[in-house]
């Protein structure tokens, strides 16, 4: 187990995000491929702190803010995805193209 | 011995990964993304990150995903994904996206060559992290106080938006 | 206490002013009792300020005649807009013998005027819009009468010109009178745009605006130079004095842009009374005798003054002869007394000094003065007869004699005053106007001023006899009103006796004056002046006297041609709808708008098709799908990958 192959899976992860993101048409789907990518990401502060940074116990923390505004997206999510499908009983990405040109 | 878990348990992240963006029942999805933060919650402690193990299971699983799931129950319910089909046309442009991106970054990082020779760094202590974060000196605590303001901010947001607008039929 | 009324000159200024925002802004359509105290209030304010400023003019100038020898005194200056260092035009007041007799004049009348409107406007739905107006007019003229400078005379100039507009096309829901409006604003507007051009030359040349710099002999003198302008070559000097005389070529209504003053009738009869007849027309001439150093100096313009005012006088009284419209022989009247005016000024002459030296100059100013009462007062005498009998054509009158006694009264006396009839005003004007004429030696000018004044005393006496005398030839006949009758007695006084003051005018107005003309140097004028009168009058009584109109007819079917040709105007604005029809509208203004519309305006609409055409092809790009967005984001992360590491 060495860095490059904690950045190689968070690369991956990070890939299966997109993949999802690009794939799915719910958009609670879409969010479930952000936390995937999200985690990729965490996996990368965790991975450098632990093998390389001179300081890590930033490298520790820096996750936690992750979490802390990956909350707050959910809940504002939450709301967001309530108040369309109150509106319009789906949620299909695709149909939500108010602010096309 | 080390090297082999750490296998074991990356195949299993990206195949639950994998699973999470991929199943078409979003109530399945949401349970392996579950997977996969225990997976990563593994990692973590062999990275001796045990804090972050922690709060990943604590936040990560017993917060955020299971909000989602809440939303998933509220909204969709079970088997919905089957009224929104995804071509196979789609599923294969996604995935050559996502290859093009994975292949560039692995490309680019290849080409990059770390600044200092490897090592170990020792475990992170708990104390040292929660000194760290509420430390006025090389410390987090304004990062910590605003993420504290967003967290409200983003509640108060989400009671505004999810209201039912005055008149609005339900 | 005169120091604090020179301070306070402005006052004159401020109360007419206050009067149109507090009549104007304050007060509501239906508050008529209040609108016509506070115009009361306002020009009784107005007329004490100006005879304190007069008194206080008095005392400090005149009757110290060392330290002011020019007779003028700036009583009040304020810079208002500073071009560059040292070229500024300035708003302010200026009290010289001109000025100030303007002042007494424009603020009497108006108080007149304001009283008699009264009742006049009394069942008029625009009553109180019509004393708001009336109070803009006031504070308009007495700035252009009190300016300092060019510029400000210029600026009031146009405001009196929009208020004359308003106030003409003050029925708006008359056709005839927004049209009049539209005339009198256009034809002044011509004439101004040769003013302002003028000013601009003058002000470059001179590097200022105030009066006593523009008519300094070292301005003259540098303008007195030959310039080559579209391979013409002219003279500087008389160049600039014409594009500023041009001004008052059409706001005093001179031949040929007389055009709009007949029609402007169509307004409210005090209106005609104060602006086209007392004091706004009289503008013109003002400007001519304001600046007339400088046209005297200047070689040509006063010839070019003199002729154009004789013409006027002669060409006006003739059409007068032949109206039936009560206020149309006014207007042509008017514009005759303007003739007057003009020529009076065109035939007086300056010493080298700069001195003004002959009579002319101050024998206009002093018909000025008289004019503008007695033809006050005609214009009021007929509004009160078009109030009384609904009607302004002289066919439907007659008899008025026993219906309208004090009209009758005051008008005789009016009409007597304007025919020249010694012991009346117009009488010593006339005799003035007459002498300078014949002292000049111009004597065709003098000739035509003589057989002037006869056709006056004949139009004059026609409309007379023909309102009040003979036997009725109308139904219904309202009774005076007493607002009316009495600013109408009022005027009466100086009508009658303002012929007392020409003193004033010969001992102020010219102090260079070596020996004064008096009229004792052609004993034989005012007899002849007073014969011809007399003579026209009698003829006038024998065609129109009796009420029996036979003997005139005939006599009108005798001419004929002639008669069509003059009742007509001379064909001069069937003429001018010619030109601006036929030969302007179609011949440029459509072409231009056809170039306008298509080729203007389609070089703009192709460049707008251009960027639509742009606009509708890329706003496809810009679908709403979130999803193609983000693979256009990861599309252009790789891209940069790409393009960073492997090239």
């Amino acid at each position: 187990m060495t860095l490059s192959h904690c950045i190689v899976l968070a690369l991956i992860l990070c890939a299966i995000g997109v993949y999802g993101l690009l794939s799915r048409r719910n958009l609670i789907g879409l969010l479930l491929s952000v936390e995937v990518m999200l985690n990729g990401a965490n996996l990368n502060f965790a991975a450098f702190a632990h093998f390389r940074a001179t300081d890590p116990v930033a490298g520790a923390i820096f996750p936690v803010f992750v979490m802390a505004v990956s909350a707050c997206e959910m809940a504002v999510a939450l709301a967001i995805v309530i108040a369309l499908y109150r509106g319009r009983r789906q949620l299909d990405v695709r149909s939500l193209e108010e602010l096309r040109g | 011995m080390s090297d082999l878990l750490f296998y074991l348990l990356a195949t299993a992240l990206v195949i639950f990964s994998l699973l999470a963006v991929h199943v078409p029942n979003l109530l399945h999805a949401a349970i392996a993304l579950i997977a996969s933060f225990f997976v990563t919650a593994a990692i973590y402690i062999m990275l001796e990150m045990e804090f972050l193990a922690l709060a990943q299971i604590m936040l990560y699983i017993g917060g955020i995903v299971i909000f989602m799931l809440i939303i998933i129950l509220l909204t969709t319910g079970i088997g919905e994904e089957r009224r929104l089909p995804v071509t196979i046309s789609r599923r294969l442009a996604g995935a050559g996206l996502a290859a093009l991106f994975l292949g560039g970054l692995i490309v680019a990082f290849g080409r990059w060559t770390p600044p200092a020779p490897a090592g170990t760094n020792p475990a992170v202590s708990l104390d040292a992290i929660g000194l760290r974060l509420l430390a006025t000196q090389n410390g987090f605590v304004v990062a910590f106080e605003l993420i504290s303001v967003l967290l409200l901010t983003a509640l108060v947001g989400a009671v505004v938006i999810a209201r039912k607008d005055k008149g609005e039929t339900p | 206490m005169v120091e604090q009324i020179l301070n306070h000159s402005y006052l004159a200024l401020f109360f007419p002013l206050a009067g149109f925002i507090i009549i104007g802004l304050g007060l509501g359509r239906e508050s008529r009792k209040l609108a016509s105290a506070v115009a009361i209030a306002m020009a009784t304010l107005a007329l004490c300020s100006s005879l304190a400023l007069a008194w206080a003019y008095k005392l400090t100038v005149l009757e110290q005649p060392g330290l002011y020898p020019d007779q003028t005194l700036v009583a009040t200056r304020t810079s208002w807009l500073n071009f560059a260092p040292g070229m500024s035009a300035d708003m302010g007041v200026l009290l010289d013998p001109i000025s100030v007799m303007m002042l007494l004049v424009v603020t009497s009348i108006a108080f007149l005027v304001t009283i008699y409107s009264i009742g006049y406007m009394r069942h008029d739905p625009g009553f109180v819009r019509f004393f708001a107006l009336l109070d803009l007019f006031v504070f308009a003229m007495l700035g252009l009468v009190l300016a300092t400078n060019i510029l400000q005379m210029f600026v009031f100039w146009e405001l009196v010109g929009v208020s004359s507009y308003t106030l003409i096309g003050f029925w708006y829901e008359k056709p005839a009178a927004v049209a009049a409006a539209k005339k009198a604003f256009i034809v002044t507007r011509f004439a101004d745009a040769f003013f302002l051009l003028g000013i601009i030359v003058i002000s470059q040349q001179a590097g200022g605006f105030d009066f006593s710099l523009l008519n300094s002999p070292a301005i003259a003198t540098l303008l007195n130079h030959q310039v080559a302008i579209l391979g013409l070559d002219v003279n500087l000097l008389s160049l600039t004095s014409l594009l500023i005389f041009a001004g008052g070529w059409g706001k005093s209504a001179m031949f040929p842009l007389h055009v709009w003053l007949p029609d402007a009738m169509e307004g409210p009869t005090p209106v005609s009374s104060i602006i086209h007849s007392a004091t706004m027309v009289v503008a013109g001439v003002y400007l001519t005798a304001r600046m007339f150093p400088l046209f005297a100096a200047a070689p040509g313009t006063l010839t070019v003054i003199m002729t154009v005012g004789a013409l006027t006088a002669l060409f006006a009284a003739v059409i007068a002869i032949t109206q039936k419209d009560i206020k149309r022989i006014l207007a042509f009247s008017t514009l005759s007394q303007l003739g007057y005016m003009m020529f009076s000024l065109g035939v007086a002459k300056t010493t080298p000094g700069g001195d003004i030296l002959v009579f002319g100059y101050s024998a206009s100013m002093f018909h000025v003065f008289t004019h503008a009462f007695f033809k006050c007062m005609l214009f009021l005498g007929a509004g009160a007869v078009i109030h009384a009998v609904h009607a302004g054509d002289l066919e439907q009158m007659g008899g008025l004699r026993r219906r309208l006694p004090w009209t009758y009264c005051a008008m005789l006396t009016a009409c007597l005053a304007i025919a020249g009839i010694f012991p009346f005003s117009g009488f010593w004007s006339k005799d003035a106007i007459l002498l300078a004429a014949l002292a000049s030696g111009h004597l065709l000018v003098f000739a035509v001023a003589l057989v002037t004044g006869g056709l006056t005393a004949f139009y004059m006496f026609r409309l007379f006899f023909l309102t009040f005398h003979g036997a009725p030839r109308h139904g219904h006949t309202d009774p005076e009103d007493p607002w009316m009758t009495c600013a109408i007695v009022i005027l009466t006084v100086p009508t009658v006796f303002a012929g007392g003051l020409e003193h004033l005018f010969t001992a102020t107005v010219i102090p260079a004056l070596p020996a004064p003309l008096v009229h004792s140097q052609a004993a034989w004028l005012p007899w002849l002046a007073s014969g011809v009168g007399l003579t026209a009058i009698a003829g006038a009584w024998a065609l129109y006297g009796q009420g029996d109109l036979r003997l005139a007819t005939r006599l009108c079917q005798r001419l004929g041609l002639a008669h069509r040709i003059i009742f007509n105007k001379f064909y001069l604005d069937e003429a001018y709808l010619f030109v601006t029809r036929r030969l302007i509208f179609a011949g440029l203004a459509q072409p231009a708008a056809w170039f306008d519309r298509q080729v203007v305006d389609g070089a703009m609409d192709l460049c707008a098709t251009i960027l639509q055409a742009g606009g509708q092809t890329i706003r496809c790009l810009q679908n709403g799908q979130l999803q193609v967005y983000l693979g256009a984001a990861i599309f252009g992360v790789f891209f940069l990958l790409t393009f960073v590491y492997l090239i």
